[in-house]
């Protein structure tokens, strides 16, 4: 088992030896990888302090000459302080920056609702043309910064903490999806470490969501029969995340799923629990 | 560049505003003006370049005041002769209120105020990673003080050295309001020097005080700030100073009377 920021860090640093365009802005975030190699990137890698907005409006900059930045900063921090930031500096003006949100969902789960990230895919999802990447274990971890390095778009990833064990071999790769068959008539759709909570074997199909994009609705229509059942697994809120986004699928590809076990609600928890309680808290209306 | 001539070529660039803006009706008159001076000083004397559609340049300036796009509009049309402004504001033009990097002389996209100086320190940033030693100038409102993220950027600045030059428009407006009546006097000497930069201030209508800032840009390599005491609405005696004349738009008989006070 690997922790996840390990492995998508020592994957950067790998291409970072190798690209020296690449940077890498720190919002006084740290891993065991960058503490301990972060050296190998001399002066592209600075510790900016705590400033979402002008490490946003800094990798833009850096973008606009040729770099390829990115951005290390706490999921619900880095989402929601410098949006105005993403948008205008990186999204408008075609400056392609990479965002690195460490602790997406329930990650930080002592640390309360100020912490918890639940609106990420929901609030990058908006802004036209970036893809959100959702690894859940350490391959897809590792992926994950080499689609960004050459993706001539922007991008969020969703960087989940602590380890988890493979997966993504075990399942079918079909473009931003993984997939295990089973019921076709029955799927439980996932999307980063959550993918670790469903239950095996329970004869439904499984599909996890690695990357979301604008495209991602009409790939999973492409994969999941038209009238099928779908439960959709995930730490957000109820609008904007990866179930809006298969909902806005149904509709648009002309599907007639079903929906059941649709989970969380559009509010905060205050108490202080681990994250397997405040999931159920989350979902408990 | 004499005294004569820079007067007579900022007068016509104030008419090009002027023009484009009561022809589209629509824009922002009043920060136009109080940035014209410094404008085609830099682009005229070539301290900042301008930049063509998809290229950096060498010496780029950042339009951190967006609202205030038409003055670099205006005076590129007026050092290159074009009569690219009959486009300002139509219908499927890139010419618009705000600055978008898809037209000449407007290198970085902006609009949402407080973004230039990190946007800027980005672009300076990068020309330190390529050792190019050339410095990055960001022309800033000074009602873009009331935005946070502009201190987040100044400090980074001071931090790591960049060769960044700073203009503040200093013309003591918003859109509805004086600046000193919704934030305190600042002592920007005090602020920005204790911060670590440089610190100037000129007129920013007058030639002989605007030729401080060709060395001051060109040679010196230190974080700077330098404060451009203006007057919004400058040149046009009833815009003045005249909140209205933010986004006002003149009628007939004002338009008239504007381009009689600019011949």
């Amino acid at each position: 088992m690997t922790d996840l920021r390990d492995a998508f860090f020592e994957a950067f640093i790998e291409l970072s030896a190798a690209n020296k365009k690449i940077v890498l802005l720190s919002i006084d975030m740290g891993s065991q990888v960058i503490k301990s190699k972060s050296h190998l990137l001399g002066e592209r890698y600075i510790n900016v302090g705590v400033s979402e907005q002008n490490a946003v409006s800094l990798a833009a900059g850096l973008a606009s000459q040729g770099f390829i930045p990115f951005v290390y900063g706490i999921s619900s921090f880095l989402v929601n302080r410098p949006r105005a930031q993403i948008r205008h500096d990186a999204i408008i003006a075609n400056n392609n920056i990479n965002l690195i949100g460490s602790g997406p969902g329930l990650a930080y789960d002592l640390d309360g609702p100020s912490h918890h990230c639940l609106d990420d895919i929901q609030l990058m999802r908006s802004l036209p043309g970036i893809k959100i990447y959702s690894p859940f274990d350490a391959e897809t971890a590792a992926l994950a910064v080499q689609y960004s390095v050459d993706s001539n778009c922007s991008t969020y990833c969703r960087l989940d903490k602590g380890t988890y064990p493979p997966r993504s071999k075990s399942l079918i790769n079909i473009r931003d999806l993984y997939i295990k068959p089973g019921d076709p008539e029955n799927w439980i759709v996932s999307s980063g470490v959550v993918a670790h909570k469903i239950e095996e074997d329970d004869g439904r199909s499984e599909m996890v969501v690695l990357g979301v994009t604008e495209s991602t609705g009409s790939q999973i229509a492409d994969v999941i029969p038209d009238n099928a059942t779908i439960s959709v697994n995930e730490e957000a809120h109820i609008s904007g995340g990866i179930l809006s986004l298969i909902a806005e699928a149904n509709l648009l590809q002309n599907k007639k799923w079903t929906f059941a076990g649709v989970k969380f609600k559009n509010k905060f928890v205050q108490e202080k629990w681990p994250r397997d309680k405040l999931f159920e808290l989350y979902c408990d209306g | 560049m004499d005294e004569t001539s820079f007067k007579r070529a900022t007068k016509s660039v104030r008419r090009k505003v002027i023009t484009a803006i009561s022809k589209s009706r629509k824009g922002h008159i009043g920060g136009a003006l109080s940035s014209v001076d410094v404008l085609y000083y830099l682009f005229k004397e070539q301290i900042v370049q301008i930049s063509q559609v998809g290229k950096n340049t060498a010496r780029p300036l950042v339009m951190s005041k967006g609202h205030s796009a038409i003055a670099v509009l205006a005076v590129v049309d007026d050092l290159k002769n074009s009569d690219s402004l009959d486009f300002y504001n139509s219908n499927g033009s890139y010419l618009g209120n705000n600055p978008s990097e898809l037209v000449e002389g407007i290198e970085f996209h902006t609009g949402s105020l407080g973004h230039g100086p990190g946007l800027g320190a980005g672009v300076a940033l990068a020309k330190k990673f390529e050792e190019e030693d050339n410095a990055v100038c960001i022309l800033m409102s000074d009602g873009e003080l009331n935005e946070g993220s502009v201190w987040e950027a100044f400090q980074f600045i001071s931090k790591h050295r960049l060769n960044v030059s700073i203009l503040i428009d200093n013309n003591n407006q918003i859109c509805e309001d004086y600046l000193d009546a919704v934030s305190p006097e600042m002592d920007f000497e005090s602020i920005f020097g204790g911060l670590g930069y440089e610190y100037c201030e000129l007129d920013g209508h007058l030639l002989t005080d605007l030729q401080n800032l060709h060395p001051w840009i060109l040679e010196r390599q230190a974080p700077r700030v330098c404060c451009l005491k203006t007057i919004k609405g400058k040149g046009v005696s009833f815009m003045e100073n005249v909140l209205k004349w933010h986004h006002g738009i003149p009628d007939e008989t004002m338009f008239k009377q504007a381009m009689e006070e600019l011949k």
